[in-house]
């Protein structure tokens, strides 16, 4: 017998279909869990993020691109 | 000196000993075998054990040594390799059964440089599946069993190497760090943990959790030890480039120490507070000038964090997620299910977040120089509890360091009441390890947490 699911959860089977994955209710233990959480998360953020913010795809300069390799930090601090 | 008084050596001293002839790479190496050997069947802190090869690479060693001339500083060393380093010939696994007959061509590149170094390796160590599983009571592996408490399990993921380094398995160790998993089970064993800057260590042949945020990085029982691995795993191998001047306390210091932001973790336990409220107070007389601070950005961590480890996670599991797990564990395969959910437009207002995280983050390291934090708020919890827990440990303190990519280690800095070690976490700007290095080996110094064993090393 088909058994009854919460529309979140059949919201998210939903999608998940629609992108090629045939989940079950059960495999969405963790998920109802976080994802509303973080959902809601993103949702604050974007309240705050500056329109011109680029995306930190490569978020950290290399430290060539510094000038600061490990010998070049050398005897600063002392 | 006893064989378990050996085993139980700092990785720099057992490197003296070495070099000074005054034992041999497979009479340590032999001690380890044993200790391994009686010990395992309690901690399971290997997935697999390379006994052979290790007296085979510990007589190339000795010989080498017993000819002179340049060997560098961890020839002879027993180190073991989280079980996500690809070992040429050596099955490697992400303690999945999706790899169980996995056995690499090539060494990772860190492994590598170890290997070039001479260090001899004795095994794989355990980890969560993927550096992301979760416990569950239904689960057909064992889990690396805390050394201080056998009832409770390190904070993973790297949870083989902080249990063999604490029982005196093993020298050094390898682990990766995605959001803690090398300060986390750092600071639950009671040992030292590096998570470098992103990217100073080649990542090339380390199983992937999330591209962004993974790190490699070393584990051992002292500061030094850890520099000196770190020094043979960067893509070109300095021997003494910081464990030379770990004696050098950085003038002027400026520690930054997030008072709200520590307070605000649920779950901080009060014995952890109380454990770093005096750690810093050991900074402050070793000459440190400490501040508060507000963290910009960081009320925004936690969604941007799950978002980016999520979503890079499911699209690097992508294929097997779409065969409905694909041999995945349930742990591993139900908490990157997640990621499906989450389009591409999340994904990058969650980078466009981290810009913002990181930009915010530079302009704060030009006021102070560490920042510091207990590494986990809590100490090692009860397997039972974990496995009963559907939701995954919150990782904020360490996770923050993992979206900047700053250097962060986690040295020990107490014990809780239960006689469970408490983590101090330092972190700096990027590429500031050695400075990072220097005010953890001055704090280490200064105390003598890391001195203490657990009752089934004693």
């Amino acid at each position: 017998m088909a058994q009854e699911q919460d529309p979140e959860t059949e919201r998210l089977l939903t999608v998940a279909r629609h992108f090629g994955y045939n989940l079950s209710a059960a495999d969405l233990t963790i998920a109802r869990l976080t994802y509303p959480r973080t959902r809601q998360a993103l949702d604050r953020l974007l309240e705050t993020l500056p329109p011109d913010e680029e995306p930190a795809l490569i978020f950290i300069t290399p430290a060539d691109d510094l000038g600061m390799g490990v010998a070049d930090e050398r005897g600063k601090d002392e | 000196m006893s064989a378990a008084e050996l085993c139980l050596l700092p990785l720099h001293e057992l490197a003296e000993r070495l070099q000074r002839r005054q034992i041999s790479s497979l009479e340590l190496t032999d001690a380890y075998l044993a200790r391994i050997e009686r010990l395992e069947p309690q901690l399971h802190a290997f997935i697999t054990l390379t006994p052979e090869r290790a007296r085979r690479a510990a007589r190339q060693a000795d010989e080498a040594l017993q000819r002179g001339g340049h060997t560098g500083p961890l020839a002879g060393i027993p180190i073991a390799l989280k079980d996500l380093f690809d070992t040429a010939g050596i099955r490697t696994t992400a303690n999945s059964p999706v790899n169980d007959h996995n056995i690499p061509a090539e060494d990772a590149d860190a492994v590598s440089r170890l290997n070039a170094a001479g260090t001899v390796l004795l095994g794989k160590l355990h980890m969560n599946e993927y550096a992301f599983g979760n416990p569950r009571p239904d689960d057909d592996v064992p889990y690396a069993r805390n050394p201080w408490d056998l009832a409770r399990i390190p904070w993973g993921s790297s949870s083989g190497a902080g249990v063999a380094l604490a029982a005196g398995l093993c020298a050094g160790a390898l682990g990766s760090d995605t959001a803690g998993s090398i300060r986390g089970p750092a600071a639950h064993c009671g040992i030292v943990g590096l998570k470098p800057t992103y990217d100073l260590v080649s990542r090339k042949g380390v199983a992937v959790l999330a591209w962004t945020l993974d790190h490699v990085g070393p584990m051992a029982r002292r500061v030094r030890d850890v520099a000196m691995l770190l020094e043979a795993i960067l893509d070109e191998a300095s021997p003494g480039a910081y464990s030379d001047r770990l004696h050098i306390w950085p003038r002027g210091l400026r520690v930054g120490i997030p008072g709200r932001w520590i307070a605000a973790k649920q779950g901080l336990e009060p014995d952890v507070l109380m454990a770093f409220d005096e750690a810093i107070g050991v900074l402050e007389g070793l000459g440190a000038e400490t501040q508060d601070i507000e963290l910009p950005a960081v009320e925004h961590l936690t969604g941007m964090l799950q978002t980016i480890i999520l979503s890079e996670a499911a699209a690097y599991q992508a294929p097997r997620l779409r065969a409905g797990g694909g041999g995945l564990r349930r742990g591993f395969y139900e908490r990157i299910m997640s990621g499906l959910f989450y389009s591409a437009v999340d994904y990058i207002q969650a980078q466009r977040g981290r810009a913002m995280l990181c930009r915010e983050f530079a302009a704060l390291m030009t006021t102070v120089d560490i920042i510091a934090t207990p590494t986990v708020a809590t100490t090692s919890p009860l397997l039972e509890e974990r496995m009963a827990d559907v939701a995954p440990p919150s990782a904020e303190y360490t996770g923050l360091f993992n979206m900047t990519g700053q250097p962060s280690i986690s040295i020990p800095c107490g014990f809780d009441r239960r006689g469970l070690p408490i983590g101090l976490m330092l972190s700096a700007a990027p590429y500031q390890e050695e400075k990072l290095l220097q005010v953890a080996a001055a704090y280490e110094a200064a105390t003598d947490w890391h001195r203490r064993l657990p009752p089934i090393a004693a």
